[in-house]
């Protein structure tokens, strides 16, 4: 069964295939980036209405919970696409993961930098070692290791074996959802992402749901990028060996 | 600080870090196709 599963993934994910796939989607991917990122500044810092509890401060959200979103949504990629290295032995599946993980490690930076920002004005601290700030911080030492690992290296091995810190990881992952649901923390629950209807008024989601839309499709753009240099840093690297 | 002051730290940080990133990768690009 694996096998004619790996031949069918080999056909569809040939470098070649990878690459048209990236610059076909480039120009789409970066127009969506600026007008989303754009727009969803603009109405979230002008149009949406202040909070009744926080005022203006939850603004920040909008920065926030994007980069937060998509600092695990990267990382379970980068994770899923190790795991269908580790099954077919296709290499472009770890220079995929290898691709998207700075992009996610930049995220988790932004996240930790804005809920900082945040949490001063509103706890009256920058930091505190609470269960889902601290699984945060060990998602950002995930990346680094994981960075660090897989630094100008494009052998397959190589490749797999700093992929194991992202496979084993990822049960930091539900660590980071559920930790607000799991233990007392200062960090509040879920709005949107949790089994009821979201607790946000729709004039403020929808500047929310723009500004996801732009750090994804940022992901994607920038992803796709650093992976075409990464296919073309590779061919490099066997033409000086030959 | 007023609020102000935090939600354009936040905001700042945030679009420095993905311009930087945006710069680092294109001229990664760059570089390796040449």
């Amino acid at each position: 069964m694996f096998s004619s599963l790996n031949t069918h993934l080999a056909k569809i994910f040939k470098t070649r295939n990878v690459l048209g796939f990236c610059k076909k989607i480039l120009p789409l991917a970066g127009g969506i980036t600026f007008i989303s990122l754009l727009t969803g500044s603009m109405w979230g810092l002008l149009y949406a209405p202040a909070d009744y509890q926080q005022g203006e401060i939850f603004r920040i959200m909008y920065v926030h919970v994007p980069a937060s979103w998509w600092a695990l949504g990267i990382y379970l990629l980068a994770a899923g696409f190790s795991t269908l290295g580790f099954i077919s032995r296709i290499p472009i599946f770890f220079l995929t993961a290898k691709a998207f993980a700075p992009i996610g490690a930049g995220f988790t930076v932004i996240s930790l930098i804005t809920g900082s920002i945040w949490g001063k004005p509103t706890w009256g601290t920058w930091w505190v070692w609470d269960a889902r700030l601290t699984s945060m911080l060990i998602l950002l030492f995930l990346y680094i290791g994981y960075l660090n690992l897989s630094y100008r290296t494009y052998n397959e091995r190589a490749l797999s074996t700093a992929s194991i810190v992202l496979v084993i990881g990822s049960i930091n992952i539900p660590i980071i959802k559920w930790s607000v649901d799991w233990w007392y923390t200062l960090h509040q629950p879920a709005s949107l992402m949790r089994f009821a209807r979201p607790a946000i008024h729709s004039s403020m989601l929808w500047p929310l749901l723009i500004m996801a839309l732009g750090f994804g499709a940022y992901a994607l753009t920038f992803g796709c990028l650093n992976l075409k240099s990464l296919i073309q840093e590779r061919q490099q690297q066997r033409d000086n060996a030959e | 600080m007023n609020a102000c002051h935090y939600i354009w730290g936040a905001y700042g940080a945030t679009f420095l870090i993905l311009v930087a990133m945006a710069i680092v990768t294109y001229r990664k690009c760059r570089n390796s196709s040449q």
